[in-house]
């Protein structure tokens, strides 16, 4: 991860680049791969979902964009090409952890959204402060002007009485409003990419439908790209224009939204489908459940990590052979070995096999 | 204090010899605001408010309702964790006598404890860290007496098979499980007692998406091995639906509209409903709904200080002048039989609810 004179391309229309991403974390039980190799770009102006159940790396995935890790957690393999404000191309995993470029990145040019909206908002400061402080700093406003900005960027979230909220506490709101407050906060320094982890899953359904409204009506006036991360299969079909499926650490399917809910490839997507209760649509009484649960990131069955709950399981193959990434469309892809060169897979896998062991042995020698 | 007739509650239809095993008759639960160095009383919450319904034998009864509108709490004065500031809460025993719940003291309760049982939403926190998984259902044996000490390993293994659970995690602490593991644990100590009425507080709210269905299918499976009566307290509506029988909506501690399951989603009554159904996301991206819902504006009432008239007029696209006035009952209104709603105009109102096979006709 030396090039950082590197030159950098991607297609026009592209914002973010996600190649071979992974994230470990080296705890002192063992090394958590949290992020295993996922792969996604993010259109602009676009929506893209993520989803996954707890522990399948999404929060995770999110964060290593903009470089958010703590220790002990390190992005270790990969690239994540952000096209910036000036149109030039950085890869993110090589600029230093918190050097003046990656903090231009962060909240000027990539502002994130979360779940407990508490979490991201300080209780002793007022709602308006926490705004102009962004603004101040990533866009250099004075005083006034920053703070005619925040109550601008409130009455545009809806946030009634947006002249006075602006003198508002955090305690004062309603889990609504300091949403709300969290998404004009975000979107305050006009962001090229809005990264939205689970923003409604804490919210009543009533007010989960307007908060997701409102981020689409705003990603339709500012034309920003969002990722929308989220366990909520109803959701990503509202607002996703593709989606990314994950399951430990790993993408297993990406394709248009359309195709996820009507042509599922993958085992573990339709399985998911298959297992939501469908208000309007119940037929069935029992649910059609996946067997088992998410394995503990130390128990990573071999081979292929949903093989254990999956039903269309081939001995001898899932188990043994980790499941490559397969293009079966333009922009659709799945990692499954119902999709894959059985054989082809093999070879190449003993292949690595022997020439990581190799390589083993050298770098112990090196070090 | 309202009319105390409570003839109003649905039975399920077509099943009227079935006997209830609760009666809820105009329950109150308010929580005293107090303010200042001697606790001076200066309002109450409301939280719920003259609230009825039967629940009858064998039948799963969903409470919805967004946060704060009391279904929680509805719950916990049924289960006597609260004690309720006004109501009746009458219980049918097993040999079919009547008890009200609401005013017996705490020595009294012991024997109806054991009877009615509580699931809890979060798995992490409704577990004792520090006792293995025998004690954790063992205690409930021991308490309620229903078994010896001898017994109990062998009980609770037992109860572990039931849930899906291996015996042999008999000494296993809870952090040893994962979240549905300890859930099917909370579920395990709810029926050590044999119980016969189960309120399941959101039990599978906190559950990914593929333990949720295990979870859900359990819950039915017990239902039917053990003939058990559920009050389902949830908010999201595509679970509610497919496991209840029949549904109570709630909206700021009033009970807005009771019926069939049936009736409740597919013919709505009440505004309140219609919104709450409508919101519910549809997994299917062909039905993306935005620009055509209905989105309720504002948010929910506070408690302490409820709207006049009906608590939904200022957020109900349907209201008059008399919503402003005068609150609606839900007794009064009578839709079809069984289906009441708790607006002026249920009669008249014709609501979008979910049809079935609506996604799969466009699909």
């Amino acid at each position: 991860m030396s090039d950082a004179n590197k030159i950098y391309v991607m297609p026009e229309e592209n914002l973010v680049e996600v190649k071979g991403l992974k994230t470990h974390f080296f705890t002192d039980e063992g090394v958590v791969k949290a992020v295993d190799g996922v792969d996604f770009v993010v259109p602009r102006g676009k929506t893209l979902g993520i989803v996954g159940e707890s522990g399948s790396g999404k929060s995770i995935t999110a964060r290593s964009i903009v470089k958010l890790i703590d220790r002990p957690g390190r992005i270790v393999d990969g690239e994540v090409l952000v096209r910036r404000r000036d149109n030039s191309i950085d890869n993110v995993v090589d600029l230093p952890q918190n050097g003046e470029s990656i903090r231009r990145l962060r909240g000027r040019e990539i502002s994130m959204i979360f779940q407990e909206p508490m979490a991201s908002l300080s209780p002793v400061h007022k709602i308006g402060r926490q705004i102009t402080e962004m603004v101040q700093l990533h866009m250099g406003l004075d005083k006034d002007a920053a703070r005619a900005r925040a109550i601008e960027m409130l009455k545009r979230v809806d946030m009634p009485k947006a002249t006075q909220t602006v003198d508002s506490y955090t305690f004062e709101l309603s889990g609504g409003m300091r949403q709300r407050a969290m998404i004009a906060m975000a979107l305050s320094c006009d962001p090229n990419l809005v990264i939205a982890d689970e923003p409604t899953t804490a919210l009543d359904v009533t007010t989960q439908a307007t908060i997701i409204d409102l981020l689409m009506d705003l990603q339709e006036q500012m034309g920003m790209s969002v990722i929308f991360i989220t366990h909520d299969l109803g959701v990503i079909a509202e607002i996703a224009e593709s989606v990314v499926v994950m399951y430990l650490g790993n993408v297993v399917e990406r394709a248009d939204v359309d195709s996820i809910f009507h042509d599922a490839k993958h085992p573990y997507t339709q399985a998911l489908l298959r297992s939501i209760p469908k208000l309007g649509l119940e037929k069935t009484r029992r649910l059609s459940a996946i067997e088992g649960m998410v394995p503990h990131p130390f128990r990573r069955p071999r081979g292929c990590p949903f093989h254990d709950r999956c039903r269309s399981f081939m001995k001898g193959v899932c188990d043994e052979l980790v499941p490559p990434i397969e293009t079966i469309a333009p922009g659709r892809q799945v990692r499954c070995l119902l999709y894959s060169d059985v054989d082809k897979v093999r070879a190449e896998q003993a292949e690595s096999a022997r020439a990581a062991s190799a390589a083993v042995e050298h770098s112990e020698v090196s070090t | 204090m309202s009319s105390v007739d409570t003839q109003n509650t649905a039975t399920p239809i077509g099943k009227e010899d079935v006997k209830p095993v609760l009666e809820v008759k105009n329950l109150k639960m308010y929580f005293p605001i107090t303010k200042g160095l001697l606790r001076r009383r200066v309002g109450e919450v409301k939280a719920v408010d003259d609230v009825s319904f039967n629940v009858y034998e064998g039948e799963v009864f969903g409470v919805v309702g967004e946060s704060g509108c009391g279904k929680t709490t509805t719950g916990r004065c049924i289960t006597r964790v609260l004690k309720p500031t006004a109501g009746e809460i009458i219980y049918h025993d097993k040999r079919g006598d009547r008890v009200n719940l609401s005013d017996l003291s705490r020595s009294e309760l012991r024997p109806y404890r054991r009877e009615i049982r509580m699931i809890f939403q979060d798995p992490f926190s409704s577990l004792n860290p520090r006792l293995p998984v025998v004690d954790l259902i063992g205690e409930v044996l021991k308490v309620n007496r229903i078994a010896t000490d001898a017994e109990i390993k062998e009980r609770v293994k037992k109860l572990l098979r039931q849930v899906g659970l291996r015996p042999e995690y008999l000494e296993r602490y809870p952090h040893a499980f994962s979240g549905g593991e300890r859930q099917r644990i909370g579920v395990a100590r709810a029926l050590a007692s044999e119980p016969r009425l189960v309120v399941a507080d959101e039990a599978v709210s906190a559950l990914d998406v593929s333990i949720q269905a295990q979870t859900i299918n359990l819950l039915q499976d017990l239902q039917e091995e053990f003939n058990l009566t559920y009050i389902f307290v949830a908010h999201d509506l595509s679970v509610v639906e497919h496991i209840c029988d029949r549904i109570g909506v709630m909206y700021v501690g009033k009970m807005v509209e009771t019926g069939t399951k049936e009736e409740v989603f597919e013919r709505p009554k009440h505004p309140y409903t219609e919104a709450l159904m409508a919101a519910v996301p549809k997994p299917d991206p062909r039905l993306r709904s935005r620009g055509q819902r209905v989105r309720l504006p504002g948010e929910v009432a506070d408690p302490s200080n409820p709207p006049s008239g009906c608590y939904f007029h200022p957020r109900c696209r349907y209201a008059q002048e008399i919503c402003r006035t005068k609150a609606p009952s839900l007794q009064e209104h009578e839709v079809t039989p069984g289906h009441y709603s708790a607006c002026h105009f249920a009669e008249e109102l014709e609501l979008k609810g979910v049809r079935p096979g609506e996604a799969s006709a466009s699909a």
